[in-house]
């Protein structure tokens, strides 16, 4: 199920509410559960199992690596968590990837697998697989409860998009958690927030996308507005996610971290990481780089480090070659920044610089092959016989240009820091809250307008 | 901080909200059809454990869902106001206001449609057979978007190129311009059909070059229906003005009807039934039909015609009827060429492939 669908918001998310609130706290667990494993099911029954496999073997292994603490056995359970918790993975996402560089390089004509991903399926492996390490490495008690656990790995705010929450960050909140007016108040106003950005923005924004795909007329001018298109798009999109997973996750008393701090205002591309995908690249650099020695290492090592974190990195975004050139990309452009820091440049220039860098990077990310790939870079930089301007560019231009404007903006902290001041400056007639009161619902209404209307609805992370 | 009043006024708002359109959503009588847009409406679909595990009962649910939500058309304003006058957008899904009317953006121009269109008609004449004596005509009848779009901004089809690249496949006909006889008052403001009563310059073109001007003489008394709200008024989900549906009437068209093969019935040629339902512009002969007869128990002649058309023919044949004995209407979209060598006659017969642009611009649909 999506949240941007109106099963979701006028059927589902109502009816866990009520009951939610409605019965006593001893249920409540047992209600988000039940909501969670039918919201997975909904779309994809099939899968459940699948799921449920991978929670089943994480408290387990879980059990067994506490039981054997000290042991020799412990590192195998740990090793057997990994295997099982990756092997999944692994075949629904990347086998076809394997069969068909093994057909190039053998010249053979393997015959691919019929899979489709499972939803979420790279999400809550890792969730999984953060568990059993942290309980490796002592951070964590194993559950004893499995439906406790179940919850952790399932809880439908963040089960198919993220963030990937670790269990420490919800851990006293599944047995114990606090639910307030002004925690449902402010969740919801989040969620909708979350919302307006992926409906009315992202999705808009990612129409002009398709309008330049399918464009017979293209320039370089309209190249670099579908870099701009697509990088807010996917921005808007994944935060809104992420918005409306915050959100939702306050209304129920759970506090998941930030994934998202503005990374378009970044001034490096370090900064730019630590903005982006937060839940993501803490994940990595806990899990795979810092075991790996972190930056505690030679210059070469450290290279080969960097360089095997963010080839991970864009592999786990999608089982294509150029995922793996966008995380390589970003590996160079880091271990760049790492031998020659940028301090030393203007704040603007970095700035902008940063902004070329990250236009590119989502160029690459978008390509749906390595000649596709080849010829958008190409066309970006006025390589090819494209000219610089066209009708349709134009067009296009003055047809989308607001809401590529209204884009940007969103996708700084002007809005919130206008709101603060706001509230700072009008505060005996609090007409921020005010304006919230009488927004959130109007924005309610017109993301429900919009997709009642048919409107363009992707779920971007059907590949990652 | 917000104070306490207001988080007790945002926590009651938002789920009175959220419960009471849900509520609303789940609780009202589901409507049969939606007239704006011009198609049935999704029922709430029966829960089987097939249907779920397959993930068709989520699929069909999500449809129900949003088909049958509460102020569904006032919604869909809401989001095309917002689109249009709030974000400036100048076409929706392409749909877009210029001069007055709504029009849907129809571009680039699509050369592999027009051969295949061309190439399928002159497969079509190969099959007919015809008489030595037949004369084949063909005409493009431009859609609105050559009036408005690039006069206003918009993104146009080289309609030059498209009649030229007709002409030439179609080497077989006797092509007929009817580009300068049209003008976008003879277009409904809201639907993209031409409208009837405004259609004497074409019947005049076609008739001094098919060669059957002395066989008109009627005047015709101009009949109206209303409200009409044609497809692409429905589409733009604006509040835009009605309009009146205006048809020609004379005692040769009120006593002649029209026979469809499909079902083998004789209906008027202006179906008052049909103009009741869902798209009015079906008042004209009954709507879209593969084979239909038209007969002229008054002609002064023994000709006929086979018209090849779209349903911008529909409402042009009744004005050609009073020059020939017979019109044979034939729409490819619905009729094999196969099935037609052992329905028609083609004796006595000119042919007419009548087509307008948006037609020849995506052809798939051509048997």
């Amino acid at each position: 199920m999506l949240f941007s669908s109106l099963t979701f918001l006028y059927w589902f998310l109502p009816s866990v509410l009520i009951l939610y609130f409605l019965l006593p706290d001893r249920f409540k667990n047992f209600v988000l559960l039940a909501a969670s494993l039918l919201f997975y099911a909904w779309g994809e029954p099939r899968f459940i199992v699948l799921m449920l496999v991978t929670i089943l073997s994480a408290y387990v292994h879980g059990r067994l690596i506490e039981a054997t603490r000290g042991r020799l056995a412990e590192r195998l359970w740990l090793l057997s968590s990994i295997t099982i918790a990756l092997a999944p993975l692994l075949y629904f996402k990347y086998a076809n990837f394997l069969i068909d560089n093994l057909s190039v390089l053998t010249g053979t004509n393997l015959p691919v697998l019929k899979l489709s991903l499972p939803i979420g399926i790279s999400f809550y492996t890792f969730q999984a697989l953060s568990y059993t390490v942290d309980v490796y490495r002592g951070r964590i008690q194993a559950q004893r409860k499995l439906h406790l656990l179940a919850l952790y790995i399932t809880f439908f705010p963040q089960l198919i998009a993220g963030p990937i929450v670790r269990y420490t960050d919800i851990e006293t909140a599944l047995s114990r958690r606090s639910h307030s007016l002004e925690n449902f108040s402010s969740g919801f106003t989040r969620f909708s927030l979350g919302l307006a950005k992926k409906v009315l923005l992202a999705n808009e924004l990612g129409e002009f996308v398709q309008v330049f795909r399918s464009s017979g007329q293209k320039s370089v001018a309209f190249y670099w507005l579908y870099a701009v298109a697509f990088s807010l798009q996917i921005y808007l999109d994944f935060s809104g996610y992420s918005d409306m997973a915050i959100g939702l996750g306050r209304i129920f008393g759970f506090d998941f971290p930030e994934n998202f701090r503005y990374p378009f205002e970044a001034r490096s591309i370090t900064e730019f990481w630590r903005r982006w995908h937060i839940s993501l690249g803490s994940w990595f650099r806990d899990y795979v780089y810092i075991p790996l020695g972190g930056n505690r290492v030679s210059g070469s090592r450290l290279a080969l480090n960097l360089l095997t974190v963010w080839t991970l990195t864009g592999l786990w975004h999608g089982a294509e070659w150029q995922f793996v050139l966008w995380g390589l990309f970003f590996g160079l452009l880091l271990l760049f920044e790492k031998l020659l820091p940028v301090t030393g440049i203007a704040a603007p220039l970095r700035h902008a610089g940063v902004l070329v860098l990250v236009l590119l990077s989502f160029v690459i990310f978008n390509a749906g092959s390595l000649p596709e790939l080849w010829l958008d870079v190409r066309s970006l930089f006025g390589v090819t016989a494209l000219p610089w301007l066209s009708a349709e560019t134009l067009y296009y231009t003055r047809s989308y240009g607001a809401v590529l404007l209204l884009g940007a903006a969103a996708s700084t902290s002007g809005p919130r820091r206008l709101y603060e001041y706001l509230q700072q400056k009008t505060s005996p007639i609090h007409l921020p809250e005010l304006v919230r009161v009488l927004i959130v619902p109007a924005l309610l209404l017109l993301v429900t307008a919009y997709l009642l209307d048919g409107a363009y609805n992707p779920f971007l992370y059907f590949r990652f | 901080m917000q104070s306490a009043r207001w988080t007790k006024i945002t926590a009651v708002l938002f789920s009175v909200y959220l419960v009471g359109m849900a509520g609303w959503a789940a609780l009202r009588a589901p409507d049969a059809i939606s007239t704006s847009e011009r198609r049935p409406l999704a029922t709430r679909p029966v829960l089987t454990w097939k249907d779920f595990l397959s993930g068709n009962f989520a699929e069909d649910f999500e449809t129900y869902a949003l088909d049958q939500f509460p102020l569904r058309d006032p919604l869909r304003s809401f989001k095309a106001v917002t689109q249009f006058y709030l974000l400036q957008r100048l076409d929706k899904q392409g749909i877009y206001l210029a001069d007055g009317h709504v029009a849907k953006l129809e571009y680039p121009l699509n050369s592999s449609s027009v051969q295949n269109a061309a190439q399928k008609l002159e497969a079509v004449l190969a099959r007919l057979n015809l008489p030595q004596d037949s004369a084949v005509y063909a005409a493009v009848i431009p859609d609105k978007n050559f009036f408005l779009a690039a006069a206003n901004g918009y993104p146009a089809l080289d309609y030059a190129e498209m009649q030229a690249l007709f002409r030439t496949e179609l080497a077989s006909a006797h092509h007929i311009d009817l580009f300068d006889c049209l003008s976008l008052e003879d277009y409904y403001n809201g639907d993209p059909h031409w409208r009837q009563e405004r259609l004497s310059s074409v019947v005049e073109r076609l008739s001094l070059r098919m060669g059957f001007a002395d066989r008109l003489s009627t005047d015709y008394t101009e009949s109206l229906l209303g409200p009409f709200y044609g497809a692409y008024h429905g589409q733009a989900a604006l509040p835009l003005p009605s309009e009146s549906l205006h048809f020609l009437t004379s005692p040769l068209l009120t006593q002649a009807t029209a026979y469809h093969f499909e079902n083998h019935s004789t209906r008027p040629l202006y179906d008052l039934d049909k103009a009741a339902g869902l798209d009015a512009y079906d008042l004209f002969l009954s709507g879209a039909s593969a084979l239909v007869t038209i007969e002229n128990p008054a002609a002064s002649t023994d000709r006929e015609l086979l018209l090849f058309r779209d349903s911008f023919g529909s409402s042009l044949a009744p004005l050609l009827l009073e020059a020939y004995a017979k019109i044979t209407l034939i729409d490819l979209r619905y009729i094999h060429p196969d099935l037609l060598v052992e329905q028609i006659r083609t004796a006595n017969a000119d042919v007419l492939f009548l087509y307008s642009s948006l037609l020849l611009n995506n052809s798939l649909s051509l048997r």
